[in-house]
């Protein structure tokens, strides 16, 4: 048996302790601390009522501050939004709130049940993040650390896993959590039919064994190196055992903060807190949480003129701006949670020739286009120039490199020096996605730089149903290609390299056959460390950021507006999705 | 009249079979749905073990006539992102559309028919005027932006009806208006040219000669005006009922417009085709009662059924 100390991502700690305050970013304060913080909230409400537009906007996320103006020094800057305490500022209004329910709207859930080992989709979380809960958690910084678990050891082959469980824990129903009930998500896993969303985790886990209530086993059959990240949540056993599959789909009992009460598919969920959850800093201070699905935004922002709605998710720059001058609203940016990336695709192709597959080229179709510019007025500042094809929250990122700079001149120069003076390309793209707003105007504004530096570009634009599976196929798409990436998804570099982008075997790949990235993709998924992991996750993007591959044009905010019976609001790092709501304070 | 029934079933069958083939035809052709069910690092065996359960792995004729059989026995299918019978989750929205559309519908004839008789009766008076002004104005402005104004005003401005959501009262007020205001617009133009082209015919001006009451002269001149205005109804009916997806996300009423708007996003083709199905089957129906309404509204129509020729 090898003990495993990551501090990067899984902490480890085999004597069981209690939640440390501030593990999760929260809670960790004072009652002076916190009397500090309401004083400093409320002078900061009555700033906001006296001040100008721009004290409505706050920054969330794990580099969390209720900063004044934040957004508008994010255009063109390269440095991450720079914060001091999110915490500070949410943690002052923890005693109960006197709103009984908040209702958050979203666009959609894409809910077929509520079901947390559902979640087949990221619109899905919130759900899954509503009724149960993680063996190890990411907190505000999107860093996993031990929730339900308190540590694990894996053993010398590499094949099982021994966790050690937290005790006191209670589901829904009042039960105990114990190790059966992780094996009891296991079991349904890797027996039902319909888990095909964890296609991966069903081909390398083998079972679990209980070892005694607060200690399981999690057999694989190869090195599965990040199964803490891939762990099924845990359910209560008594519960699905009594009801029986179909349902417990329709009414899941777990131990996650919000009990089940209802839902209507299409239009809502309703929760009621748990109040024997386990973790009191993360515990609600209200009693009844609603997700609405509202797809309309316009019937979102009606929603919070009315009152009818108390968080808005999903929401334009342009939207969001019309709150600036409303003192009864919030306007939270969450920071770096999707990246447009323009992908040379064309090096998906080894046999066939392209002008994409030159590096001048690539960086000369980088270098025309002025991405400063886009995020200041496609965007409206809610957005900034990424530095790298990873995100921030990836292992392996790199935080001294600088980003390639506007310089059309120069991608003149280049693109003479590799002969493509009169380059002629298509621009692939879909339509919409959830992840970067507006990517279609993101594609012409690309091909309008371009064709300063004299390059033609032809735009094809089809629906992201069509546009998807093309990549996929790899033999419809020609030229080079627009794709979004949610931040939150890549909290591990092989998520980035082998699951979608780059390395021959990624089904998004934009770059096939490449030797080099290809043998680190196969390092990373043998390596069992984490440091060692992004060690590995640096290499490979310190490469794929000087080759250019992808280009990565924009990483946009996501825009949450808050009502009046919201005191703060923060979420995980770079997360776009409604939930978790541990972060999120009522009146 | 039996006969034209029938051969009107026929036909309404055959417009159902040919629709269900198509939609079979384009959403197999539109890529792999196995590749939406399993994650993107997903061993290959799995995605050949998925495409073997779902029945994706046979040749396209045998899905094709299971398909049918199936369609025929009522079963739809079962949804892939919502994991669940397709006939299950259209039973849920299916009443929510009819909801409102029947409430539209009843906006739109209610007063579409009203303003058309009323301006018809006094054509170029001030009312008449008003009446054509709204029709255009009903016609000209987009669903979704009118459902916009009437959302800012009446919702938040004013407070009276809530912004969106699902219900039987004040909810359904809003959606009603703003989906019913184009057919209304069709119906007021329709009802008015109708009613004037009966009130100029020999029979109408003798009635009026003879001194007959207001309200006889209107009964008789609107059903002698209704077969173009019940074969429009019919049709903004059935466009009710099947598109109102616009008005459905504005108002996030969770109808079969939502439910086709995810399946599409999903590529959820069982969805979508159920969807297109009972859309068409609604549509077809009602397209059918209007015609056999023609023979109860009109005799003529009977006669020649019978084979009994007529002079027009």
């Amino acid at each position: 048996m090898a003990d495993h100390d990551d501090p990067v991502l899984y902490h480890h700690d085999e004597s069981m302790p209690p939640i440390e305050p501030g593990t999760f970013g929260f809670g960790g304060l004072s009652r002076r601390t916190l009397l500090a913080g309401g004083g400093a909230l409320a002078l900061g409400a009555l700033l906001a009522a006296c001040g100008d537009d721009s004290t409505a906007t706050t920054t969330t996320g794990a580099t969390t501050t209720a900063a004044p103006t934040s957004a508008n020094t994010i255009p063109g800057s390269t440095a991450t939004p720079t914060t001091t305490s999110a915490t500070t500022t949410t943690a002052a209004a923890r005693p109960e709130a006197k709103t009984e329910t908040l209702t958050i709207a979203v666009p959609s859930l894409q809910e077929a049940n509520v079901d947390p080992h559902f979640a087949t989709g990221g619109l899905i979380f919130p759900l899954r993040d509503a009724i149960g809960e993680f063996l190890y958690a990411q907190n505000l910084k999107g860093q996993f650390v031990p929730s339900l678990a308190t540590g694990y050891t894996l053993s010398d082959d590499k094949l099982k896993w021994t966790f050690k469980l937290r005790t006191g824990v209670k589901h829904h129903d009042g039960t105990e959590f114990t190790a059966t009930d992780i094996k009891t998500s296991i079991d349904r896993i890797l027996q039902g039919a319909d888990f095909t969303h964890l296609a991966n985790f069903k081909a390398q886990v083998t079972g679990a064994n209980v070892v005694d209530p607060q200690t399981v086993e999690i057999l694989t059959k190869t090195p599965y190196a990040t199964l803490v990240v891939d762990m099924p949540m845990p359910i209560s056993t008594e519960y699905f055992k009594k009801v029986g599959d179909a349902e417990f789909r329709k009414k899941p009992v777990a131990c996650g903060p919000w009990k089940f009460v209802s839902q209507e598919l299409n239009q809502n969920v309703k929760y009621e807190r748990h109040d024997a959850y386990f973790d009191p800093a993360r515990r609600p201070n209200w009693k009844k949480l609603v997700y609405a699905i509202v797809p309309e935004e316009s019937a979102r922002v009606a929603g919070l003129k009315t009152g009818t709605i108390d968080v808005a998710f999903g929401l334009t720059a342009t939207t969001a701006d019309g709150f600036k001058s409303e003192s009864n609203f919030k306007i939270n940016e969450v920071p770096n949670t999707g990246t447009g990336f323009c992908m040379m695709y064309d090096n998906n192709y080894p046999d066939q020739p392209s002008p994409l597959k030159d590096q001048k080229v690539r960086m000369a179709l980088m270098m025309a286009i002025d991405r400063a510019a886009i995020a200041k007025t496609l965007y409206k500042g809610y957005a900034r120039v990424p530095t790298s094809n990873f995100p921030t929250i990836t292992p392996g990122f790199n935080p001294d490199r600088k980003a390639v700079p506007y310089d059309p001149d120069g991608a003149k120069k280049l693109l003479a020096e590799a002969g493509q003076s009169n380059l002629s390309i298509t621009l692939n793209t879909y339509t919409a996605t959830s992840t970067v707003p507006d990517i279609q105007k993101l594609a012409e504004t690309i091909i309008a730089f371009w064709g300063q530096i004299g390059v033609k570009a032809t735009l094809n634009a089809v629906e992201a149903a069509t546009f998807l599976p093309q990549w996929r196929a790899k033999n419809v798409i020609k030229g080079a290609a627009m794709i979004a990436g949610p931040s939150s998804f890549y909290v591990e570099p092989i998520r980035m390299l082998g699951n979608s982008f780059f390395s021959s075997r990624a089904p998004y790949t934009t770059i096939t056959g490449d030797k080099k990235i290809d043998d680190l993709v196969d390092q990373i998924n043998a390596e069992m460390d984490a440091t060692k992991r992004a060690a590995l996750g640096r290499q490979a993007v310190d490469y794929l950021d000087d080759q250019l591959f992808g280009l990565p044009i924009i990483t946009v905010s996501s825009l949450v507006v808050t009502g009046p019976n919201v005191v703060s609001f923060a979420t995980i790092e770079a997360n776009p999705y409604a939930g978790p709501t541990s972060w999120i304070v009522a009146k | 009249m039996p006969r034209y029934i029938l051969a009107r079933l026929g036909q309404a069958v055959l417009v159902l079979w040919v629709v269900a083939t198509v939609v079979f035809l384009l959403s197999r052709a539109s890529g792999d749905v196995a590749d939406l069910l399993i994650p993107q690092d997903a061993p290959p065996e799995t995605k050949a073990q998925i495409e073997a359960n779902l029945g994706l792995d046979r040749p396209l004729f045998t899905q094709y006539t299971s398909y049918l059989a199936d369609v025929v026995r009522g079963d739809l299918g079962q949804s892939f992102s919502y994991r669940t019978e397709v006939a299950t989750l259209l039973k849920t929205a299916l009443p929510k559309t009819l909801q409102l559309g029947a409430a539209a519908f009843l906006f739109a004839v209610t007063f579409g028919v009203s303003i058309g008789v009323l301006s018809a009766l006094k054509p170029g008076s001030w009312f008449d005027s008003l009446g054509k002004g709204l029709a255009l104005l009903g016609q000209s402005v987009p669903s979704f932006f009118l459902g916009i104004l009437l959302v800012l005003f009446f919702a938040v401005r004013m407070g009276w009806f809530p912004a969106f959501g699902y219900g039987i009262g004040t909810n359904l007020v809003l959606p009603a208006v703003t989906l019913g205001a184009y057919p209304l617009a069709s119906l007021t133009r329709l009802t008015r040219s109708a009613v004037i082209e009966v009130l100029r015919k020999d029979h109408t001006l003798f009635m009026r000669a003879k001194g007959v009451s207001m309200v006889s002269l209107i009964v008789h001149t609107l059903r002698n005006a209704s077969l173009p205005v019940v074969t429009l109804a019919g049709i903004q009916l059935g466009a009710m009922f099947s598109g109102a997806v616009i008005v459905e996300t504005l108002y996030a009423w969770p109808g079969m417009g939502q439910v086709a708007i995810q399946a599409i996003n999903a590529r959820d083709y069982n969805v979508v085709q159920g969807v297109v199905l009972v859309n068409t089957t609604i549509f077809v129906t009602i397209l059918l009662l209007v015609d056999i309404s023609y023979g109860l509204l009109d005799p003529r129509v009977r006669r020649r059924g019978r084979g009994v020729a007529t002079a027009s």
